[in-house]
């Protein structure tokens, strides 16, 4: 036993050795092709998973990783008749090379060269597509650990999506100390436009801090006439009015299952609030009715949002709703609606039945409709209303002229598909997703035809192709913005310390 | 002569040195262990980068980095020695102390080590990165920094240099650049031999730059750069807060306000004493004066000395679970030598109770064994879900929510090698394979966890190589239940007890938590099903014989109701089923023994009953049903 170890211990040295010596060796000049090698048909393993996606011609380098075993690896870049040449297993173009792979190319094609005990093999070669059609230059995104009770530091992030810039919106820590702790959520823009904000603070100086055109303000929603303040928001495409839902919202934990933690509404309505008047308005709705996840049509006409009705099933007194609820979990399916919206009033009509998930024993959330006002893309899972915590859930969508829905299997994984969002010029769509680990939610964007295709997703680029491996928080919301936002998160701070203006 | 008189104190402060190590590693070996587990650090530019988004990140990075090798407490309490040492080496220069003097500067290792002593339970709730090391290496880099001050002869030199450091040192080192600054000061001060009455103007100039500096470089650098840090933290950036929730526990600050008043008197006392003394012609006086101050410091130190009893026994014996070494954590939970002898806490026991269970003894020892509900010797309230929660939650097959405490404390306190292992773990046995993978390949990238994580690389691997592993082998089998919306509102105790004796299990480990659970929570109606359960699946084995306590209960179940249907005879009363029960004859007899002993003590309070009952009758279940009552669990 001891020689095998022996034995091993020095081929293991020996090994290390030379493959100290060749990586020396390799360091110091740049890479080269093998002259020799032999032809695998197997795609290479690459992380993040970049194989045959279509990325925007404006995109930050797509840096990856290569997972296959080896000691030595080339990459070779061919497009438009030039290459570039890559050592070493993590593959990060510069920008300058980058540009000059995408500008002009419909296709760059990329080959992997992997070495080992001296030969050389030539994976499967694979081409990333380059589309013309731009991509919004900015997303933002929440940045929070998947922990279910406790926060700490929370970011609203800003990222360009042109390089790897990121930047803080707003950071909770800013207005946080042990005493008093602060979460903050639900950040949304109005088309797109920076200058044209929300986001939540909770507990701590709570409220809802509203951006507008450089007039900042904290409002304090909780007026009485609803269950509480605004949380699920969608701003109305050209008016000073957003729409929210406003929830009761409870989590318990599953004891044996990889979803963690079930996240369900005891209560939740509509209301539309007001910019300039300060004012809340509340949808009225049936009581069994637990609505959420507004979003407007592009002309500002309807507002869609996801139902289910629930009526407690367990008729004794003593068990509570809340109770009755996470009894029955499963029971709770939503269906898409619409009600038609009437500027000069700020009326709202009868509710009309978009999509009816519940016949098919499904639940459907987060109706998000292209800006040209033809597709409605949502998610839907077997039960529920937050699908991030459901491995089921996927993303659909929903022909609003010929009512036709089709699962989105060219975008969807084996695990959570959830929040998604229309760039503004509707050829791109960002999407979260758990495909990766199954715990942390990571974006992906992908390519619309603007006939109901989508192209293969691919991961948010990073400059080091890494990052999201080591990284333990989840990108929450993600959303394009036609540009970045300019009010520093000092000042963002400041206004969150202000008093707050009660809404009426 | 000369040569001696010249090392005798740099080798008295030497050997204090020593003895000031070797007395932590003799106390606090396990504590030391444990701080490196509940800390991380990680060679990769993200983790860097993560560090240093608030100021005095880089100090805290290289605490932490420092931190990682109490893995080996020899090792990181011999380092910390080291660095100890080179403090009172640059003191000494510094100051200008000289002779018996030197003394002094043994006072700002005291304070250190009353830093590393007072923590406590803080082990647990410290949020600041490598808090450790920090006091040691910001004081080693505030001393680094004052060395050339002093050397600078140029007034404006001297405000160049305080000004780099005060605006560049910030993001380094955080609110430590402030103790830099009040070095650069208390350096001059001692050059001067405290005659600055001759350049009055120049250190009147110097210490009003200082306390600017002080003033407006931390909001300004917040405003500029730091947007995740709220003012009022800013004068606090890298140094540990002892807020917990609205209570600010000032009688940990002590130590770290005593480190800028040791610094304070190796600044004056020579100066001033030296002056008393050549006046008087005593050359007693320096002597005297370093004695007493560093017998004061060493007063304070023990005073801030943490020798809880039942905190170093419930660090052991989490060390001794980590290690598998079952023995171990009863013979620490029995053991005399760590301190006064108290009442254990609710963790102790049931941290005893799963050593036992897994040694299959619980059955009959589990009331051998001290029983207690004693609160933590920590001015908070601790939680268990903090302490030992997450371990006992994991070997009991509730991965989910062993899981869900070790997320929520990551996001809380900071990841940790603790954290991060459990979560891996548990990942493993609920086949989350990405996941664990995750967590693998960053545990891989420590310094001294990397085979740890190869172990269990290999079981993403070779899944089946799980059933193999002597930690998981029981708790595979534990964990194979159906799943269930449930929370535990941070009472681990209460919820495993209720989930256990409520359940029901084919696997004989669950099935005998469930009969253990049921006998804890004293639950008639719930122990004769499982007992009967117990009964079917055992008594065919070769040589089975029914644990004592679990007779204990079923005789006294018996008796507190005899004409009650049988569970385990149909038909039968319990009084008669106890006549075909063969129950060994010392649990009837103790039985017997008790109620007649309670018959005399008829007139006792029950207090003053646990306390006659106890030598005789402490270790049987009769006693934990009668007079082992509303013990609360956290």
């Amino acid at each position: 036993m001891n020689i095998m170890n022996n034995i091993i211990h020095r081929s293991v040295c020996r090994d290390s050795i030379a493959a100290l010596a060749i990586f020396l060796i390799a360091s110091c000049g740049k890479p080269k092709v093998p002259q020799q090698y032999a032809d695998s048909e197997q795609l290479p393993r690459v992380f993040p998973e970049y194989t045959g996606v279509t990325v925007p011609v404006n995109i930050a380098p797509l840096t990856f990783a290569i997972q296959d075993e080896g000691t030595d690896f080339v990459t070779r870049f061919t497009a438009g008749g030039q290459e570039w040449l890559f050592g070493g297993q993590d593959v990060c173009p510069a920008p300058k090379q980058w540009k000059q792979m995408v500008n002009g190319n419909d296709k760059v094609m990329v080959e992997v060269f992997v070495g080992q005990n001296g030969k050389w093999t030539r994976k499967a070669p694979f081409a990333i597509y380059v589309s013309s059609d731009p991509i919004d230059p900015y997303i933002s995104y929440r940045l929070i650990a998947p922990s279910y009770v406790t926060y700490e530091d929370l970011t609203i992030n800003q990222r360009c999506l042109e390089n790897y810039d990121e930047s803080l919106i707003y950071g909770n820590m800013s207005n946080s100390d042990e005493k008093d702790g602060q979460c903050i959520n639900c950040h949304a823009f109005q088309q797109y436009n920076p200058n044209r904000m929300q986001f939540h603070v909770r507990q701590w100086l709570g409220g809802t801090i509203i951006a507008y055109d450089g007039k900042v303000e904290r409002i304090d929603m909780k007026t009485g006439k609803t269950v509480g303040a605004g949380v699920y928001p969608a701003w109305h495409p050209t008016e000073k009015f957003i729409a929210y839902s406003t929830n009761h919202t409870g989590q318990s934990f599953h004891t044996n299952d990889n979803q963690k933690v079930e996240v369900q509404d005891t209560y939740s309505d509509l209301m539309l609030y007001d910019i300039d008047r300060h004012e809340v308005l509340p949808l009225e709705t049936d009581t069994n009715d637990l609505d959420c996840f507004p979003f407007w049509s592009p002309d500002g006409k309807y507002l869609y949002y996801c139902s289910a009705h629930y009526e407690k099933q367990d008729t004794a007194e003593a068990v509570s709703k809340e109770f009755d609820l996470i009894q029955h979990y499963k029971d709770v399916k939503y269906c898409l609606y619409r009600r038609p919206f009437t500027l000069k009033d700020r009326s709202f009509g009868e509710r009309e039945m978009v999509f009816d998930a519940a016949a098919d024993s499904m639940s459907a959330t987060l109706p998000r409709i292209s800006p040209d006002g033809r597709w409605l893309m949502f998610t839907m899972g077997g039960h529920g209303v937050f699908h991030i915590w459901h491995a089921d859930a996927d993303l659909y969508l929903l022909n609003l002229q010929s009512s036709e829905v089709r699962r989105l299997d060219e975008l969807n994984s084996d695990n959570v598909e959830s929040y998604h969002s229309w760039s503004s010029n509707g050829c791109w769509v960002i999407f979260s997703s758990r495909r990766t680990d199954g715990n942390f939610t990571r974006p992906y964007i992908a390519h619309f035809d603007g006939k109901g295709r989508f192209t293969k997703p691919f991961e948010l680029p990073q400059r080091n192709p890494r990052y999201h491996h080591e990284l333990l928080r989840s990108y929450n919301i993600p959303e394009f913005m036609t540009g970045p936002v300019t009010i520093r998160p000092q000042e963002l701070a400041s206004y969150v310390r202000k008093d707050s203006i009660k809404a009426k | 002569m000369k040569y001696i008189r010249r090392f005798l104190v740099p080798l008295l402060l030497a050997v204090a040195l020593v003895v000031m190590g070797s007395l932590v590693l003799r106390t606090e070996s396990e504590v030391l262990s444990r701080m490196q587990e509940l800390s991380l650090w990680l060679p990769t530019k993200y983790f860097f980068k993560t560090s240093t988004i608030y100021p005095g990140g880089v100090l805290t990075w290289a605490a932490a980095y420092m931190t990682q090798h109490f893995y080996y407490p020899a090792l990181g309490m011999g380092l910390m020695i080291v660095a100890w040492g080179l403090i009172m080496f640059l003191t000494c220069r510094l100051f200008r102390l000289r002779g018996v003097w030197q003394g002094l500067s043994l006072l700002v290792p005291l304070c250190l080590l009353a830093c590393l002593v007072q923590t406590g339970y803080w082990l647990y709730y410290m949020k600041l990165q490598g808090y450790p090391w920090v006091p040691t290496l910001g004081i080693l880099l505030s001393l680094l920094l004052a060395m050339p001050y002093r050397r600078i002869t140029k007034l404006w030199g001297r405000l160049a240099y305080m000004a780099v450091v005060g605006v560049l040192g910030y993001p380094l080192m955080g609110a430590w650049t402030f103790l830099a600054l009040a070095l650069f000061l208390l350096s001059i001060f001692s050059c001067d031999g405290g005659k600055t009455s001759s350049r009055l103007k120049e250190r009147a100039v110097e210490g009003v730059l200082a306390l600017v500096l002080v003033a407006i470089v931390p909001p300004i650098m917040l405003q500029q750069f730091y947007g995740q840090v709220q003012m009022s933290e800013a004068w606090w950036a890298a140094m540990p807060s002892f807020q917990y929730g609205k209570v600010d526990l000032l009688e940990y600050r002590l130590a770290y306000y005593a480190i800028g008043l040791s610094f304070l008197l190796c600044a004056l006392c020579p100066v001033c004493c030296d002056s008393i003394a050549t006046k008087k012609g005593s050359n007693r006086l320096p002597a005297f004066i370093v004695l007493l101050l560093l017998a004061l410091a060493c007063f304070g130190v023990s005073k801030r000395w943490e020798r809880d009893t039942n905190f170093h026994k419930e660090v052991a014996m989490n060390n001794a679970i980590e290690r598998l070494d079952w023995e171990g954590v009863l013979r620490v939970s029995l053991s005399k030598d760590m301190g006064e002898p108290m009442p254990p806490t609710r963790v102790m026991v049931m941290m005893k109770n799963l050593a036992l269970f897994r040694l299959g003894r619980a059955g009959d020892e589990m009331f051998h064994y001290p029983e207690g509900a004693e609160q933590q010797h920590a001015p908070w309230q601790v939680r268990m879900t903090q302490v030992g929660g997450k371990l006992l939650y994991y070997h009991y097959g509730k991965e989910g929510f062993c899981y869900r405490w070790c997320m929520e404390d990551g996001v809380e306190f900071g990841w940790s090698v603790d954290v991060l292992k459990y979560m891996t773990k548990c990942s493993l046995i609920t086949h989350d394979w990405d996941v664990a993978q995750k967590y693998i390949d960053m545990l891989q990238q420590t310094t001294y966890h990397r085979q740890w994580a190869e172990k269990y690389a290999t079981y993403v691997r070779h899944p089946e190589l799980m059933k193999e592993d002597e930690e998981m082998r029981p708790i595979i089998p534990m964990a194979s239940f159906p799943d269930r919306l449930d929370g535990d509102n941070t009472l681990v105790e209460l919820y495993l007890l209720k989930t256990f004796s409520s359940g029901f299990g084919a696997d004989p480990g669950y099935q005998e938590m469930t009969l253990l659970s049921s006998l804890i929570m004293k639950d008639i109606e719930l122990f004769w099903p499982r007992f009967r359960q117990y009964l079917n699946m055992h008594q065919q084995e070769e040589g089975f014989h029914v644990p004592l306590h679990y007779q204990e209960a079923a005789y006294l179940y018996s008796m507190l109701e005899p004409q009650r249907p049988s569970d385990l005879w149909p038909g039968m009363t319990n009084a008669e089923a106890a006549e075909r029960i063969p129950f060994d004859e010392p649990v009837k007899r103790r039985y017997k023994e008790f109620m007649e002993f309670n018959a005399q003590c008829g007139s006792m309070s029950e207090e003053q009953k646990k306390s006659a009952f106890l030598p005789q009758f402490g270790d049987t279940f009769y006693y934990f049903y009668f007079l082992r009552r509303n013990q609360q669990t956290n």
